[in-house]
């Protein structure tokens, strides 16, 4: 039997974590139980610290039954909805075939493992489902464990308690090596055990996976046989950048194939930081080898013949790192690469400029396409370049937000505009007189005469003809109503 | 060595009512009979499923045995056979499960029955009220209900049984007197329970078969359908809703 399961804490005092994460744990786990539901707790952190080791043994610790969906499954958001969505409304029947009620404090926790897996590789429409779920207030706890909780999408985070783990001291690691060897009797030199934790890098399971390779048939540990078992660690992208940028060493290779990035992120990671790097004729070479990599990757992606991968693996490692002419001293600190932030900035800008448009489409009867094609540019125009009651006016037509009109005109012109609409108490449909009414209609006239206008006045009688339209359309409305009751 | 014949309608209505709730289950060839329950994955439901020796046409278990079995496989190849047909199930070493009808021969590979999520017990819950009734109508009502909510109330009183359902617009309500019902021993009791669930159980249901509820006060459910003239009995367990304050 494995050790990692053999050990696994059974209470949530053996839990080795920081205290204040216990604490916030165990204060969600006792509102549960006095039937009050609270917001998933969503625990985030590297593997092997004990997140999942958490969650069961916060179950077994309060009784609750548990239903655990975890990467090993065949599970898409299909089945997750399904097996979610109705064991949170539900009462449960254990496993044991015994009847569990919420009423007596009886719950069920549902153990969602390593979420930001299942995420983008599905289906896209699942994690909304997911959302729509969690904001229908489930009934039974929920706990949501990820490597990597960024990957989600933030409505999913916002709608959690999110917990961060950290990875385990040392000397944290040390003390659970300790206990397991003092009860499997094997007699263990410390100094062995703090190698081990050392080289596991704060991963806990790693840890005591190595430990019992390592103590497999031995009744003792010395500090010798340790350096024996190295481990290939688990390496981050920080430790492999290093590698390229300074050294000359083939064996980066292996350690960017077992990196946990994709060689499509890989190279993204390398484009960013290279020019830290590199300069003159070496910046030039690299970046001719990362090109023909990003055509292997290219080709990847055509014709979904993933063994070029390695191809493209070699040469974006290797062939960047023998691309210098000798080993670079000092200290660099990269950078995380800037092009998926601004992915989700552009995503995010789109996003608010398709309804904004959709406010121009409504306001103006028009498809969101011609509002794009012949509004769009006016109301912009207009917005930044306009006299300030004009430019409110339209904003407060059009029913824009100052973060919309910011998007537009930039912040302090919105924060200008919407403050006079406010001091000025601009409304989206005014009570008009009927003169201004009239008048109203004569200025429509005359633009038709005087055929040659400003643009800029153009577009301003455009939107007064607008606006003109629809008090018209509110004044017959109201004089049927008169009309009416006149006669009735 | 198992060697068990049997009516293709008893047979594929076990395993569709297994399928219901999982896709692997442990199949225990008994001296009295096939047994299998199991437990669904969301822990709410739970199915019993039992074939008396009398409803095999030839049942010959050398020594009782349990076998794990890809039900949700075994599902797809039955529904090719037809009701009348006899179906013979054989089981010659610990690997295989072979399914002979007309004149196909199916094999299909046994899962290790450890691997198989832990059995249940059967549980013995309380539960007041007991209404006898026609399956047909019990599903009839279910059907309409699934069109417009996610889930029913049972209820019973001196007057009779009630399948309540409540959409946003719209409201079903099933009534059945004690006129109308097989069996009625008048006792109050009232539970809710997920639409999703029953109608995956009345699909082995059809009119003419018997349906026994045991029905308490916001407690689970106990639902007894006599199948395929009786030959089989299927029983489903579901734990009701937590209604919302």
């Amino acid at each position: 039997m494995l050790w990692v399961e053999k050990y696994r804490p059974k209470t949530i005092k053996d839990v080795v974590a920081d205290k204040s994460i216990l604490e916030r744990v165990i204060a969600w786990a006792k509102r549960w139980q006095e039937g009050i539901p609270q917001k998933p707790l969503l625990l985030g952190g590297p593997p092997g610290v004990g997140k999942t080791s958490l969650a069961l043994a916060l179950a077994n610790t309060f009784g609750w039954e548990v239903v655990e969906l975890n990467a090993s499954d065949q599970r898409s958001w299909q089945i997750i909805k399904r097996i979610v969505g109705e064991a949170v409304f539900n009462e449960t029947i254990s496993d044991e075939g015994e009847f569990l009620s919420s009423d007596e404090g009886r719950l069920k926790l549902i153990l969602l493992d390593e979420v930001d897996n299942v995420s983008k590789k599905e289906d896209f429409g699942g994690e909304s489902a997911l959302i729509k779920l969690l904001k229908k207030k489930p009934r039974q706890p929920i706990i949501l464990t990820a490597n990597d909780p960024f990957k989600l999408s933030k409505e999913l985070r916002d709608l959690c308690e999110f917990i961060q783990f950290k990875r385990l001291r040392t000397d944290q690691i040390v003390k659970v090596l300790e206990r397991i060897c003092a009860s499997e009797g094997i007699r263990c030199d410390r100094r062995a055990l703090i190698a081990i934790a050392q080289n596991a890098g704060g991963d806990l399971r790693a840890a005591i996976n190595d430990l019992q390779a390592i103590a497999e048939g031995r009744k003792e540990i010395k500090a010798e046989d340790v350096v024996v078992a190295k481990r290939t660690q688990e390496l981050d992208v920080f430790k492999v950048m290093q590698k390229i940028f300074k050294r000359f060493d083939r064996t980066v290779y292996t350690d960017a194939m077992n990196l946990d990035e994709s060689p499509e992120d890989l190279i993204v990671w390398i484009d960013e930081n290279l020019p830290l790097e590199y300069e003159g004729e070496e910046l030039l070479k690299a970046y001719l080898v990362l090109s023909r990599a990003d055509m292997f990757l290219g080709r990847v992606k055509r014709r979904g013949f993933y063994r070029l991968w390695r191809y493209a693996t070699y040469l974006m490692t290797v062939g960047v790192a023998y691309a210098k002419q000798k080993p670079k001293g000092g200290f660099t600190r990269y950078q995380r690469p800037e092009i998926w932030q601004m992915l989700v900035l552009i995503r995010e800008r789109r996003e608010r400029i398709k309804s904004i448009l959709k406010k121009i489409a409504k306001n103006s009867h028009m498809s969101t396409k011609k509002a794009l094609n012949e509004m769009f540019f006016f109301v912009v125009y207009m917005l930044r370049h306009a006299d300030i009651e004009t430019a409110s006016k339209i904003a407060v037509f059009y029913d824009l937000s100052e973060e919309e009109i910011a998007l537009i005109a930039g912040e302090s012109r919105a924060k200008e505009i919407k403050e006079f609409a406010r001091r000025k108490g601009i409304k989206r449909v005014e009570v008009v007189e009927e003169e201004e009414f009239f008048k109203a209609f004569e200025r429509e006239e005359k633009r038709e005469e005087v055929k040659v206008e400003k643009k800029e006045e153009e577009e301003r009688e455009v939107e007064k003809e607008k606006k003109a339209k629809k008090r018209r359309k509110k004044k017959k409305e109201k004089a049927e109503v008169t009309l009416d009751k006149f006669f009735s | 060595m198992i060697n068990a014949i049997i009516n293709g309608e008893v047979i594929k209505t076990a395993v569709k009512a297994i399928v219901a709730l999982v896709s692997e289950a442990r199949f225990h060839f008994k001296e009295e009979g096939l047994h299998s329950r199991a437990v669904d994955p969301a822990n709410v439901a739970m199915v019993i499923v039992d074939i008396p020796r009398e409803s095999f046409d030839v049942y010959t278990v050398e020594e009782e045995k349990t076998i794990g079995v890809d039900v949700n496989r075994v599902n797809d190849i039955l529904k090719t056979v037809k009701k009348k047909e006899l179906v013979e199930l054989k089981v010659e070493d610990e690997s295989m499960l072979k399914i002979k009808f007309g004149s196909v021969e199916y094999s299909v590979a046994l899962i290790d029955p450890s691997a198989i999520r832990k059995e249940p017990k059967i549980p013995e819950l309380e539960l007041p009220a007991k209404v006898v009734l026609d399956a047909g109508e019990f599903k009839k009502a279910i059907q309409a209900a699934d069109k417009i909510a996610d889930h029913v109330v049972f209820r019973t009183d001196e007057t009779g049984f009630y399948i309540e359902a409540k959409g946003d617009i719209d409201r079903i309500v099933f009534h059945m007197g004690e006129m109308e019902l097989i069996e009625f021993n008048r006792e109050k009791a009232r539970s809710m329970f997920s639409i999703e669930y029953l109608k995956e159980f009345v699909k082995i249901a059809g009119s003419g078969d018997i349906l026994t509820i045991h029905l308490g006060d916001d407690y689970p459910v106990r639902l007894v359908f006599d199948v395929a003239d009786g030959k089989l009995k299927v029983e489903y367990i579901l734990a009701p809703r937590i209604e919302a304050e």
